[in-house]
């Protein structure tokens, strides 16, 4: 896959007007996220007396030849925010284009983010982590964040998806944005996953992605269901009836991620796999408040 | 319900092989799904109710098992018996209304064969499908297509309206109208309601164009019946003679009443009788009386054959003239009207000159220019005469008994009559031939404005008649015929018998009093067709000023009183003769009790493919 098939020169232009709205995080590093701290910014914070240690560079020498005391101008601080994108390439992500899409989401959310000057993580797992991108700055460098996910294939059967390596040390240390793109059809859960990354102070995004089929299955007969990861069977007689059962089944469990993310305060959004990545971004996304106009 | 294949049921052993067949056709196909976790959590909560799930999962297996079931009963042919209803499309019931159905039946009420029978084609009508006919015949006096439809209220009226009679069925007609009906539709079904005791020569069946269906039922109890009675007034005392007949398989005891006109018992006397016994009963010294009622006490199935009403004959005062051609005499003919003690024969000479109070005016070879007042007989009637066109002798022929049953034919055997010529009577239509030689009437009888004539048109002395033993029985019988009366009596005619009405009854303003007690005018009409009695009884004639009356009685036609159900096998079918000839036959037997039959086996395959609808719908939605 081309860079210019995973995302579109069009689609692109359109993420460049587009921000990560995440939450103000203790970076380092100074960006274009405007932070509550005081820095170093041109933008105007407050006045303050003069205490001594101040940097000298700072003070109003126009208030002191008015008033003959010494105020200190300080101005507001701009860092960057870090991004990490995990994407879930497990067996059953291989299904109705569920893995593309993630991989196109991963590509435009990391090159809005890339484009706001602030830094992007990119990682892909099944069972764990498979393979990491370095923290990537800077526009130019999106190139390789592409690059890494076009290379992404779906991993083979008999490894499972999982969020378990998190809880094995695989949270990230410097609290950031975490988009998760699974079909969070994980057999152990995601519950306490979700749980560590909200306890290492990051800021997470659920973004569950499942195929059409699995919405709207259209079997028929008796049928001996494998499981593309484990290849655990099932027998089921499907009728109408169970069609029925099942999609409900299906609401329940999205409708209980949702709530889960919704009592956290986590961003959910649950996309189709035949949904576009432009649908994805514009109509599901910018309505979560991940990202801006 | 039953079944009329029911070895077919063996079809239902496939059920078990289609239960083994699904369970070892029960594969599942693989499907390879992202993952089970969805699914896996569907069929948790689905083993939560799971018997009910079982069967839904079953439903094809249930809908197969249901329609093999289904395909054996219908292979076995159900048919819902009882009075369900009529099963052909056309049903032809034939109603007996003759006398015998008037006898009781069932275990209580009053219930007669009659009504059960109205009642079981009543319940045929219930069920009477709006594409299928019911023809009613009725099987009395005169055969007769009450009503033919497939309105039940049309048919119920007409079935309504059938009335008990008591006169002699025309079972044959009933019979061959029924036959015409059904070999015109082989696929109707004749059924017949009736006792069976028709007393008609099987040979004389008619052929139907299906198995006919003879619906009988039981009579209650035993039947005896007064056969026959006659009384003669000796001056002062009657003796009167009755025959009593048990018609029933077990030996029977009656008391038998004697009955003056007032109502008083005058003698009674115990009968024994062993099964269908006959007796006589005879009392000499019965007091004077207008008539005498013959009556059993018993109680028994049929009580209309019960009682017979006599009226007694008297000394008769009638004159005979006799004229004869040239004044010859016949002595013949005068000695065998002489016989008995009726008739005074006096011998005339002037054909236009009768006497006024003579009863029976006898011409023989010769013919007067006017009718006289009473009664004709008239012999050898010659040609030429205004009065009576005879046409010149014809040849005789074969000797030819037109109606064998007429009372004037009764005992009389004219198998060995010769005679040379006879003369055809040309223009008298209201003269009845009873018996031909070739083409030719030699015996006719008759009515015209009230006379009563006979006529021999034959030449006595040119034939052996008078030599025949049958010629004074024949003559006593013409006498009956001519001269009715007797004293205050009418006569004694079987019920549907026509009997003329004579004077004085012809004069104005005599009514009548029927068995039941009602008065009825004696109309114009009566007096033009004849007087039928309806029921059995005495009937009354009186004139306007009450000071003359005539009585007649009626009788149940003889062989009504036998309320056995006969078996009778009736020839089916357009060709061969399988079931002719004998009386009686296992075919009839089995009629006896048949019941309605109603194949369902139309709604059986309609539920059928209504299932194999729903077996495809569910198998193409997968359970």
């Amino acid at each position: 896959m081309s860079r210019q098939t995973l995302l579109s020169p069009a689609l692109l232009a359109r993420l460049e007007r587009l921000r990560l709205q995440a939450r103000e995080t203790p970076s380092l590093r100074g960006g274009s996220r405007r932070t509550r701290q005081i820095g170093t910014s041109i933008e105007f914070a407050e006045y303050r007396p003069y205490m001594p240690g101040d940097d000298l560079r700072h003070l109003d020498w126009r208030a002191y030849a008015r008033l003959q005391r010494l105020f200190l101008k300080t101005f507001l601080d701009e860092r960057d925010a870090l991004l990490y994108l995990y994407v879930d390439v497990s067996q059953s992500m291989a299904f109705g284009g569920k893995l593309d899409l993630a991989r196109q989401l991963a590509a435009a959310l990391g090159y809005l983010a890339l484009a706001g000057e602030d830094r992007v993580e990119g990682a892909v797992f099944s069972e764990k982590v498979l393979s990491r991108t370095p923290r990537l700055t800077g526009k130019p460098s999106a190139y390789r964040l592409f690059e890494t996910l076009q290379i992404v294939q779906a991993r083979e059967a008999g490894e499972e998806g999982t969020l378990s390596w998190m809880l094995r040390g695989g949270v990230p240390r410097e609290p950031g944005l975490v988009v998760v793109l699974s079909d969070f059809l994980f057999a152990d859960g995601y519950q306490e996953a979700l749980r560590r990354l909200q306890a290492a102070r990051h800021q997470v995004v659920v973004a569950q992605i499942l195929s059409a089929e699995e919405f709207d299955p259209a079997f028929a007969g008796d049928l001996h269901l494998i499981d593309s990861e484990t290849g655990i069977g099932r027998d089921v007689s499907i009728s109408p009836h169970v069609v029925q059962k099942y999609k409900q089944a299906v609401s329940h469990y999205t409708g209980g991620l949702q709530d889960y993310c919704r009592r956290r305060g986590m961003h959910y959004v649950l996309l189709s796999a035949k949904d576009s990545v432009e649908d994805a971004v514009f109509r599901k996304l910018l309505p979560t408040g991940v990202v801006s106009g | 319900m039953k079944f009329l294949s029911p070895y077919m049921l063996f079809w239902l052993l496939e059920l078990p092989a289609i239960a083994a067949l699904y369970l070892l056709k029960r594969t599942y196909e693989n499907q390879t799904v992202p993952s089970v976790l969805l699914w896996q959590k569907l069929l948790r909560e689905m083993e939560a109710n799971r018997p009910w799930q079982k069967l839904r999962r079953n439903l094809l297996l249930l809908l197969q098992l249901l329609l093999a079931a289904l395909l054996a009963f219908t292979l076995a042919r159900p048919a819902l018996t009882g009075q369900l209803g009529p099963s052909a499309d056309h049903t032809i019931a034939v109603l007996d209304l003759s006398p015998s159905m008037a006898a009781l039946v069932g275990t209580s009420g009053n219930q007669t064969a009659l009504d059960s029978a109205k009642k079981q084609i009543s319940d045929l009508l219930d069920h009477l499908a709006p594409s299928q006919r019911l023809t009613l015949i009725s099987m009395g006096r005169e055969a007769r297509v009450l009503a033919s439809s497939n309105d039940p209220s049309d048919l119920q009226r007409a079935l309504d309206d059938a009335k008990q009679e008591y006169g002699k069925a025309d079972y044959e007609s009933a019979l061959s109208l029924a036959a015409a009906l059904s070999t015109q539709e082989p696929d109707s079904d004749v059924r017949i309601y009736s006792d069976g005791n028709w007393s008609l020569d099987p040979n004389l069946y008619p052929r139907f164009g299906s198995v006919p269906h003879l619906i009988q039922s039981e009579p209650r109890g035993k039947n005896a019946a007064i056969r026959h009675a006659a009384a003669i007034d000796a001056g002062g005392h009657t003796a009167l003679v009755a025959t009593i007949q048990n018609f029933s398989e077990e030996a029977d005891t009656v008391d038998v009443q004697v009955q003056g006109a007032d109502g008083n018992v005058l003698q009674a006397i115990a009968a024994s009788l062993k099964p269908n016994e006959q007796a006589t009963l005879s009392w000499d010294d019965l007091p004077t009386s207008d008539t005498y009622t013959v009556k059993l006490v018993t109680e028994d199935a049929l009580s209309i054959d019960n009682q017979v009403i006599v009226l007694p004959e008297r000394a008769s005062t009638a004159k005979a003239w006799l004229v004869t051609e040239g004044n010859q005499g016949n002595v013949f003919l005068e000695k065998a009207l002489g016989l008995g003690s009726r008739l005074t024969v006096e011998r005339g000479t002037d054909p236009d000159a009768p006497p006024q109070d003579a009863a029976l005016y006898v011409y023989d070879g010769v013919l007067p220019e006017a009718w006289p007042s009473g009664s004709v007989l008239l012999v050898n009637p010659p040609v030429g005469s205004p009065l009576l066109q005879v046409a010149s002798a014809v040849e005789a022929g074969k000797l030819h008994v037109l109606t064998p049953d007429a009372a004037i034919l009764q005992n009389v055997d004219l198998s060995n009559l010769h005679l040379q010529s006879a003369n055809p009577l040309i223009g008298t239509p209201w003269l009845q031939p009873l018996v031909k030689s070739g083409g030719t009437p030699i015996l006719l009888t008759g009515e015209q404005d009230g006379k009563r004539f006979a006529v021999l048109p034959f030449d006595l002395h040119q034939s052996d008649l008078p030599l025949l033993p049958a010629f004074p029985i024949l003559v006593k019988h013409l006498q009956e015929f001519l001269l009715p009366t007797t004293g205050a009596g009418l006569g004694d005619i079987q019920v549907g018998e026509k009997v003329a009405l004579l004077p004085p009854i012809r004069e104005t303003g005599w009514h009548y009093i029927d068995p039941s007690g009602k008065s009825h005018e004696v109309t114009k009409d009566l007096l033009a067709q004849g007087f039928q009695p309806t029921e059995p009884g005495l009937y009354n004639f009186q004139s306007e000023d009450g000071n003359t009356h005539q009585e007649l009685t009626a009788t149940l036609p003889p062989n009504e009183s036998l309320l056995t159900p006969k078996l009778v096998s009736l020839p089916s079918g357009g060709h061969g003769s399988e079931q002719n000839g004998s009386g009686t036959s296992d075919a009839g037997a089995s009629s006896a009790s048949h019941a309605g039959e109603l194949e369902i086996w139309r709604w059986l395959a309609a539920a059928i493919l209504l299932l194999l609808f729903l077996e495809w719908g569910v198998y193409k939605r997968g359970i």
